[in-house]
């Protein structure tokens, strides 16, 4: 395990290097893309706007995130959210609410709900360093322009049965290994939803998308749009962030 | 003893008229009582009977631990060999249909609207063997087997605004405890109207094999649904099957629809209990009728009473003429009450009265008893009661004059001008 | 004339035994035809009145989505200026009460435990006339002053972990997405005796509601108290018409209490109770019908007696009638007494089936616990009007038959 690690690592510097990706297995194509959203630590500042009909609701918030472990989102605005944080540790994800200085603790389905009303669950949204390749066997299926931009198209299957998204299609920009466009479906092929990058920037070591529009395809005219205003990688997170003290700070 | 008896006997066909009228209180009271309490009774056997052609069949086998958790419609109990069980059963001569289902929660997405409902998965192909689902299609057809379409609750399509030929999406649990879900796109099949507004209300019916795809579970299921031949032999065959499947290695339990719908029995007996009033004013009515009719026949012979005394015939004597007379009129008129009652009460049974003069609306309603033809419930209990209580209370009715009259003075009660 | 009605009087006193059987009869008559028919009035009127209170109110109104979902409750389906709407309708007549109430569900969380559960915001001192909710108190006391107050079921309170003064943790998602959570300390803990209720519902003002909900001045539904239930229909199309012209809203309705859903079934339990009731009115008028004949047959002899002493067929036809009507009045007497005492009596202190509900749990409550069978004049009178026609229509026949023999054979059958 720690060989292929290592020697996915190397194949990955090399090819980050500039050097001929022309050959190019489904498995590398992936790892590449991991490599773009897989970090350590992350902090950012982002706008949701969410669409449901007629209806436009736009939330503002900051987040640390820590692996696929931990993370710990603030909400700014609008005035009714304000200061509500949401600290995620494993499995558990425990709410404080300004209005009512307590804190609740839920897990468990909540999770797979949606958030606040958007097109992302929770899970969505603090899990997005979530290593494809460690969940999914990967099948090249082609290459296609999408958004301009030459794509690989790859087809994702998860290992485990027990799993909403079983099937997961992404068109991996061939130059920025990025999931340009992320479609989910369901065990039955039934398409969940579609995650659509509107926007990419070049990071210190990477590519990340910052701009990216979720639709809930079981909900009618709902679509969640995502801003990253702000991220940095690999920082240093402040001591204490992922502390049940931390979400009762006023 | 046997001369007292031939004089009771006499005496009730000298005194026809008298004998008439007491042995008519008796079996039209009782009669009408047998067809009242089978009209009372009616309801409940017939809500149970549209639950088990809508809900429970007449046995469930489950994997043993699912009947605990029935009600949360788990998956992890499931019966990983249905063929083999069908197979097993294949030669019960009691078994009318054996159907391999699967329970699972859902939620039915149309439109912005998504609403929770049960999703039932059945055999096309059998289920009308164990169900009566079939049967109360309103609109479109039933299902034919693998097919991506459903059948829906009468109910669930309007408050959905959905018809047949319409698309909708089911989002179908399969881990209950973290919500792992999948999702179909189905067309609709049919609307069902069963007359179970539970099952209208919030059941969809889908393909079993489209069904075992999309909760991973090739060729299992969550229950076998059966249905037998005679209701009430129902324990009888719970057994057989249950020696049956003893052999198997996996643990399974045999469910009867009474204990599968106990919460709905538990609400039959709370009504029967409110409303026991009814049945037993009947019973009381009756039985003042017949005791005050006795009463006033024996009242009225006092003076035959002083006669009989008059001849030297002993106290005890007298009164056992009167009881053998009481008993004879007794047996004889319940005799008749369950004649009256048997055919008024078959009547009701077979045929029962249409409510359709109340209108269309009424087959929509939500109640617990559900109906739309109301019929009766005749059972032999009811009569083997009539027939019993009303030899016994014609006996207690001349038995008190009796003793009354017999206490009297000969000379006063020849005075007694009846 | 006169002279019939002084002889009847004594031919009825003559043979008491007789005639206290006969009037028993008719007695017993009565009192099962007036109890059974209370009971089952009572019995339904429950039923209505459970489900006027709880859930219909005489005339509610609502806007059309909220109606048709109402099993998800959407909750931005409002009604918005319920203050106008009220102050609009104001001027009907009839109207007793006005209340509104949101509906929501919310997550309650206690130390260790969250439960899922439906909010009710109330209005509490409109609320008490519709349904008051302080007669199912059994511990704490309904709404004082502090706003965070909120009463909770047992079950529910059991569920949770929670006892009187404890604090709630009350989350919900508000219409505009927002995910909004108050504390609330329990105040009163209520048991209904309607188990769903028990377990699922909490009672709170309807200004946290709308907090929780971030809608000031709306409501889900304005429920109306009407003087005259049976007016709820032209009451709600006369709130339809003003919706309409006032163009405050056109999204909303006015539903009369009788176009619910659950109510359809009504008329069924009243063809069935119906029927059941007939069958007792059935062998009512049979046991009089038998014992008139009884009583008249066996006076056979006495009127031949009658007869031989020079009395008119029409005579005794109308002598046997004036003693019918006697021993009628009497048993209606004694028998209108005893039915409508017992059922008055059972009235009052309401028949208790509270712990046999215990195990039920149901969304809907169509029993309440406790029956109180539902006595009117109407009834008495009915019972009697029926049992004193069925005792003279019984005399009829063996009085005519008896007043056309021949004298001498009359006395000769004295017997038989």
């Amino acid at each position: 395990m720690n060989k292929v690690a290592l020697f996915l690592l190397v194949i990955s510097i090399t090819l980050t290097c500039g050097k001929a990706g022309e050959d190019l297995t489904a498995e590398e194509i992936l790892a590449m893309r991991d490599k773009n959203m897989v970090f350590d630590t992350a902090y950012s500042e982002i706008d949701m706007i969410i669409t449901i009909g007629k209806r436009v609701v736009e939330k503002k918030l900051t987040s640390y995130t820590e692996g696929t472990e931990k993370s710990f989102i603030e909400f700014l605005s609008p005035a009714r959210d304000r200061g509500t944080k949401m600290l995620k540790t494993g499995k558990v994800l425990k709410i404080y609410f300004p209005s009512a200085e307590r804190v609740m603790r839920l897990s468990g389905h909540m999770l797979r709900q949606s958030m606040m009303g958007s097109d992302f669950s929770y899970e969505d949204l603090t899990e997005t360093a979530e290593e494809l390749r460690k969940e999914y066997n990967v099948k090249l299926l082609g290459e296609e322009v999408f958004a301009a931009a030459q794509c690989y198209v790859l087809e994702l299957e998860s290992k485990i049965e027990n799993k909403t998204y079983f099937f997961i299609k992404i068109w991996v920009d061939k130059e920025r290994y990025i999931g340009s466009k992320v479609e989910f479906y369901a065990k039955s092929g039934k398409l969940l939803k579609v995650l659509a990058v509107e926007d990419i920037k070049s990071f210190k070591n990477r590519y990340y998308p910052t701009k990216v529009t979720m639709e809930d395809k079981l909900r009618k005219n709902s679509k969640t749009e995502m801003i990253i205003k702000r991220i940095e990688f690999d920082i240093l997170i402040p001591q204490g962030t992922f502390t049940e003290r931390n979400l009762m700070r006023k | 003893m046997k001369m007292l008896f031939k004089l009771a006997f006499r005496n009730v066909f000298r005194y026809k008229r008298r004998t008439i009228i007491t042995f008519s209180a008796i079996s039209y009271g009782l009669g009408l009582m047998a067809i009242g309490i089978s009209l009372y009774n009616g309801v409940d056997t017939h809500a149970m009977d549209n639950i088990i052609n809508s809900q429970t069949a007449h046995l469930k086998i489950l994997a043993r631990g699912y009947f605990e958790e029935k009600d949360e419609v788990p998956l992890k109990f499931t019966i990983d060999e249905p063929q083999e069980i069908k197979s097993l059963l294949k030669d019960n001569q009691d078994i009318q249909g054996i159907e391999s289902r699967i329970l699972f929660q859902a939620t039915i997405i149309s439109g912005m609207d998504e609403l929770p409902c049960l999703g039932v998965a059945i055999e096309p192909e059998v289920d009308p063997l164990v169900f009566k689902i079939k049967d109360s299609i309103t609109d479109g057809r039933f299902l034919k087997p693998s097919e991506q379409k459903i059948i829906l609750g009468s109910g669930l399509a309007r408050d959905l605004s959905l018809k047949v030929g319409d698309e909708c999406t089911l989002r179908i649990f399969f881990s209950i405890e973290d919500f792992i879900w999948n999702a179909l796109d189905l067309e609709i099949a049919g609307i069902a109207k069963t007359e179970n507004p539970m099952v209208n209300r919030g059941t969809v019916f889908i393909p079993l094999s489209l069904a075992q795809e999309a909760l991973s579970l090739e060729n299992r299921v969550t229950e076998l649904a059966v249905r037998i031949e005679d209701k009430k032999r129902v324990l009888e065959v719970r057994e057989s099957i249950e020696s049956r499947l003893a052999s198997l290695s996996k643990g399974y339990e045999v469910v009867s629809f009474e204990e599968y719908a106990s919460d709905f029995r538990e609400l039959m007996r709370l009504r029967s209990r409110i409303q026991a009033i009814i049945p037993l004013m009947m019973i009381l009515i009756a039985t003042l009728g017949i005791v005050n009719t006795m009463l006033m026949a024996v009242m009225e012979r006092t003076r035959e009473i002083g006669m009989l005394a008059a001849m030297g015939m002993r106290k005890m004597e007298v009164m056992l003429v009167f009881i053998f007379e009481g008993a004879l009129i007794g047996i004889f008129g319940s005799i008749a009450a369950c004649i009256i009652g048997g055919l008024g009460g078959w009547w009701l049974e077979a045929k029962g009265f249409s409510l359709a003069f109340l209108g269309e609306e009424i087959s929509e309603m939500v109640s617990f008893l559900p109906m739309e033809v109301y019929k009766g419930d005749l059972t032999a209990g009811v009569l083997i009661f009539t027939l019993i209580f009303g030899t016994v209370i014609s006996i207690l009715a001349s038995l008190y004059p009796a003793y009354k009259a017999v206490k009297l003075d000969p000379i006063q009660a020849l005075r007694h001008v009846g | 004339m006169k002279k019939f009605i002084k002889l009847a009087w004594r031919n009825i006193w003559r043979n008491w035994r007789r005639t206290i059987l006969t009037s028993l009869a008719v007695a017993f008559g009565m009192i099962s035809i007036i109890f059974t028919y209370s009971y089952i009035e009572g019995v339904s009127e429950s039923i209505y009145r459970t489900l006027i209170e709880t859930e219909l109110g005489h005339v509610k109104i609502v806007s059309r989505e909220f109606l048709r979902l109402e099993r998800v409750m959407p909750r931005e389906q409002l009604v918005y200026n319920a203050q106008s709407i009220e102050d609009g309708i104001s001027s009907l007549p009839g109207i007793s009460t006005m209340t509104e109430r949101i509906k929501f569900r919310l997550i309650l969380s206690s130390e260790d435990e969250n439960e899922p559960a439906l909010g009710i915001g109330i209005n509490p001192e409109q609320e008490k006339n519709l349904f008051d909710l302080r007669k199912y108190l059994i511990q704490g006391s309904y709404f004082q002053e502090s706003p965070a107050e909120i009463l909770i079921g047992d079950g529910l309170a059991k569920k949770l972990g929670v006892g009187l003064g404890d604090e709630l943790l009350a989350v919900t998602s508000d219409i505009n997405y927002s995910t909004y959570a108050l504390t609330f300390t329990v105040t009163g803990i209520f048991k209904s005796g309607f188990t769903f209720m028990d377990k699922n519902f909490i009672y709170l003002s309807i200004e946290k509601a709308q907090e929780m909900l971030d809608c000031d001045g709306a409501a889900h539904e304005i429920l109306l108290l009407l003087d005259d239930a049976g007016t709820a229909a032209d009451i709600s199309s006369e709130i339809l018409t003003f919706l309409k012209e006032s163009g405050l809203d056109d999204t909303l309705t006015a539903v009369p209490w009788q176009d619910n859903f659950f109510l359809t079934y009504m008329p069924l339990a009243s063809v069935v109770m119906g029927s059941i009731l007939l069958i007792i009115m059935l062998i009512a008028a049979l046991v009089i019908l038998n014992t008139m004949l009884m009583a008249v047959v066996e006076r056979t002899h006495e009127i031949g007696v009658i007869k031989s002493m020079g009395m008119r067929n029409g005579g005794i036809v109308a002598l046997i009638l004036v003693e019918a009507t006697y021993i009628g009045l009497l048993g209606v007497f004694i028998g209108g007494l005893i039915g409508s005492g017992l059922s008055i009596l059972a009235q009052n202190t309401g028949l208790n089936f509270t712990r046999m509900m215990e195990k039920m749990e149901f969304e809907i409550a169509f029993f309440s616990p406790i029956i109180y069978p539902k006595f009117t004049f109407g009834i008495l009178l009915g019972a009697a009007v029926f049992c004193l026609t069925t005792t003279l229509f019984a005399a009829i026949y063996p009085a005519r038959k008896a007043s056309r023999m021949e004298p001498v054979e009359a006395l000769r059958t004295s017997m038989k």
